[in-house]
């Protein structure tokens, strides 16, 4: 995740881990094609290179990709973007006009409209010589006729040219090729796969008897009536409780916030679970603020920690 | 060639031995007259060949001469024939005989001389190169038009042009041929259609530039060398339309095969036949060519009927045009697989040759003069598909007949000799057309069981025509103006 920004790239996890997210579908813009980045801004992700993130959490099998369209590309470029042009199918021109063939139902001859013009500026029939009484009663319009102003030629209907307005090329219909566009929906399974807090949860309320584990991503009520939200939260019988929280790499600003957050909701314990290293200065601090951590490693043994430290041990 | 001269004579024999099997004057007469008819038209045939406006001796009597003096000389020989019911069942017999011998004597030997002709001029370089339109009318035809459509660009013609009708499909027809589409493709659609095969070819011919038309059903196939062909009958300048050589391409069943056969056995010898004449009176929709000029002089396609193929033809030769037929402008088309397909489309074909008759009914007027139409075609279609049938019926009761009176051996050498003589003429048929592809198994049965069940569809259609005619009524696509276009129908009428 180098490409985006860290923190939106947390905040998309964030969303997507949260349940606020179980799909990111791209939209239609006239001028771009199909681009996600609308759909993320509207999530309150910038979106400076939102492709690459999608693309490492389809890796990971968080995101799953789905067919969502498929549409003609350039030949060259690839863009889905055109302006369509109709021509001759014949000499490629753009001069060419539309005449009506009208057949008269009683005779069945057929014609342009203008052959059933007679002198008078009446409609008659040239093969019957019957003056038609109009269409619909007894002659029909069967067809409307191009005839191209170059080459003469007559067509049903025009060919149509694709320019591209990404790199200008005019690509004709048999050179466009089918493009497929994607859709990114979250898996359950990929997440609960690969988040340390999931898996936590499940491995402490596994082994914690005689104890109410919330989570993940436990909501506590503070004392200004804020809820705060803790990766997890353990209650023992009566009101005393100890909030967890998983993190990334712990550093001051991060163990403070944390602290408030636990302070904010009166949690009798804190503990901090990291993943990364912690700096002695900020583990002196821990300690200063009564906060325990822990490493994060294997599951099962990080939650026993957790379990035994709620009795007073310290990592 | 040694070949279709055994069969000839053999045929021949067989015509002999049919009046001396069955013995008497009246099938003496019959088969003196028949030679007499036969005589005349091939005198006419050679006289004729391929001239415009033909005037034959004695045209204006010519249908009643030919229908009205075997039929009158039968009851006159008949006289002693106590019953006047069996005089007049025998006197039909003897007519029918009368019928089906001159009908195969002037036909299979003319078939030959024109298969001979063709060898000759097919040697003949291809000088007449005008351009070419194919058009190729299509309903729903997803599924084979891209076919068609290849096999046409594949031929070796040069100049030509495809127009490819969508009649308004209603699945991919007009996607799938729009691939094509192309400097030498035209693909035009019909937006509102389904209202007769002579409606979309009128739309088709309003965008053609060529001198030659020709005409491809979306179902078929053509060779290489089709287009061609064609084009090589038109080399002669009295010669104004072209019937192609229309053959079963799908042979998978034993009905398919016996299709195959009638197409050879039937169609095919029939054409030929005319071809010497320049009066081949259908040419198929299936594949044909018309020099542009004959379909604009004649108003194109009419609506009227449900065989715009043949009605078209006859107005070309009303027109006084000699129309021939090619013997390798070969296409290769679907036939009905089953019987009920089969069914409908002969419902189509046989109504639709009756209400052409019935619509050219001008030409049996006195003194029309239409020549090859009025003395011939005419006739020898209202022989095939009314006379002979009638006869073929009224054969089953004198068939019983003799089985009541215990002649069953004279019954069973008849019966013999009228299957051989089918026999004969289909393996003839084959022969002059070259095709080795026919199962030879499915020949007696094309001649016993096949034939009855067309004879049988022939003269319901006949009813079924002259039903509607009583009443006003049309089976093609008719317009009631009054009432608008709501009232376009499909006269399908049920009876």
């Amino acid at each position: 995740m180098n490409g985006l920004p860290r923190s939106e790239a947390l905040r998309l996890v964030d969303l997507i881990l949260k349940g606020e997210v179980d799909r990111i579908a791209p939209r239609y813009d006239p001028a771009l094609g199909y681009e996600y980045c609308s759909a993320l801004e509207e999530l309150g992700i910038k979106c400076d290179d939102a492709m690459e993130l999608i693309r490492e959490l389809v890796e990971i099998g968080v995101l799953r990709k789905e067919v969502h369209d498929r549409v003609a590309s350039c030949s060259k470029c690839g863009s889905e973007v055109f302006l369509v042009r109709a021509k001759c199918p014949y000499c490629g021109s753009l001069d060419f006009h539309r005449s009506v063939a009208i057949e008269h139902l009683t005779c069945s001859y057929v014609g342009l409209e203008s052959e059933f013009l007679d002198q008078r500026g009446r409609l008659s029939c040239p093969k019957c010589r019957r003056e038609l009484k109009g269409l619909g009663i007894d002659s029909l319009r069967v067809a409307d006729v191009y005839r191209c102003g170059e080459c003469g030629e007559v067509f049903s209907v025009p060919s149509l040219t694709h320019e591209c307005l990404k790199c200008g090329y005019e690509n004709r219909e048999v050179e466009l090729r089918p493009k497929e566009v994607y859709r990114y929906v979250v898996v359950p399974e990929g997440i609960r796969r690969e988040d340390p807090v999931l898996k936590l949860h499940d491995a402490i309320r596994s082994k914690a008897h005689g104890y109410e584990v919330e989570g993940p991503y436990a909501k506590v009520r503070g004392s200004s009536e804020v809820e705060l939200e803790f990766s997890i939260v353990i209650r023992k019988p009566g009101s005393e409780f100890t909030v967890i929280e998983v993190v990334e790499d712990l550093d001051r600003e991060r163990l403070l916030a944390v602290f408030a957050k636990a302070y904010g909701v009166s949690a009798r314990d804190v503990i901090v679970i990291h993943r990364g290293e912690v700096e002695e200065a900020v583990r002196s601090l821990a300690s200063r603020l009564g906060v325990r951590l822990l490493k994060l490693g294997d599951f099962d043994e990080v939650a026993e920690e957790v379990l035994k430290s709620l009795g007073g041990g310290e990592s | 060639m040694k070949g279709i001269y055994v069969t000839l004579s053999l045929m021949y024999l067989n015509l002999i031995l049919i009046p001396i099997a069955i013995g008497g004057k009246l099938s003496l007469m019959a088969f003196l007259t028949a030679i007499a008819i036969s005589s005349y038209f091939t005198f006419h045939a050679m006289a004729f060949r391929r001239s415009e406006r033909p005037r034959y001796v004695g045209e204006d009597f010519l249908p009643l001469l030919i229908i009205g003096v075997p039929l009158i000389l039968s009851l006159i020989i008949s006289y002693d024939v106590y019953s006047i019911f069996e005089r007049l069942l025998y006197s039909l017999l003897a007519f029918g005989l009368t019928m089906i011998t001159w009908h195969y004597l002037l036909l299979v030997p003319l078939a030959i001389y024109y298969r001979n002709l063709e060898e000759r001029e097919r040697k003949q370089p291809l000088i007449y190169r005008p351009l070419v339109s194919v058009i190729i009318p299509a309903r729903n035809e997803e599924k084979v038009i891209g076919h068609t459509i290849r096999s046409v660009l594949e031929s070796d013609y040069e100049p030509k042009e495809v127009i490819v009708v969508d009649d308004a499909s209603t699945d991919r027809t007009f996607e799938v041929a729009s691939k094509y589409q192309g400097p030498r493709v035209k693909v035009l659609r019909k937006e509102v259609g389904g209202m007769g095969k002579a409606r979309a070819l009128n739309f088709g011919l309003r965008f053609a530039r060529g001198e030659v038309v020709v005409f491809i059903d979306a179902d078929t196939l053509i060779t290489r060398e089709a287009i061609g062909e064609l084009v090589r009958k038109l080399q002669d300048p009295n010669v104004s339309a072209v019937a192609g050589n229309v053959m079963v391409r799908n042979r998978v069943n034993l009905l398919t095969k016996l299709q195959a056969v009638e197409y050879i056995a039937t169609f095919h010898l029939f054409r030929k036949g005319l071809s010497v004449l320049g009066a081949v009176p259908i040419i198929s929709g299936a594949l044909g060519a018309f020099r542009r000029d004959i379909l604009e002089t004649t108003g194109f396609y009419d609506a009227d009927t449900l065989t715009e193929d043949f009605d078209v033809t006859v107005k070309a030769l009303k027109a006084g045009k000699v129309v021939q037929a090619s013997s390798y402008a070969v296409a290769f088309t679907e036939v009905p697989e089953r019987l009920r397909s089969l069914y409908k489309q002969r419902l189509r074909w046989y109504r639709g040759a009756f209400e052409v008759l019935f619509k050219h009914k001008d030409v049996y007027r006195y003194s029309s003069g239409f020549g090859h139409l009025k003395a011939l075609d005419f006739p020898l279609i209202i022989m095939n598909n009314l006379i002979i049938p009638f006869i073929d019926f009224l054969s089953i009761i004198s068939i019983a007949l003799a089985i009541l009176r215990g002649l069953v051996l004279p019954l069973i050498v008849q019966v013999i000799l009228f299957s051989t003589l089918q026999i004969l003429i289909t393996l003839i048929s084959l022969q002059i057309a070259e095709e080795k592809d026919v199962s030879l198994a499915v020949i007696p049965l094309f001649a016993i069981g096949y034939k009855q069940f067309h004879e049988a569809l022939m003269l319901k259609c006949f009813l079924d025509v002259l039903h509607a005619r009583l009443r006003g009524r049309s089976f093609g696509w008719t317009f009631i103006e009054r009432k608008g276009i709501e009232e376009r129908i499909a006269q399908e009428v049920r009876f």
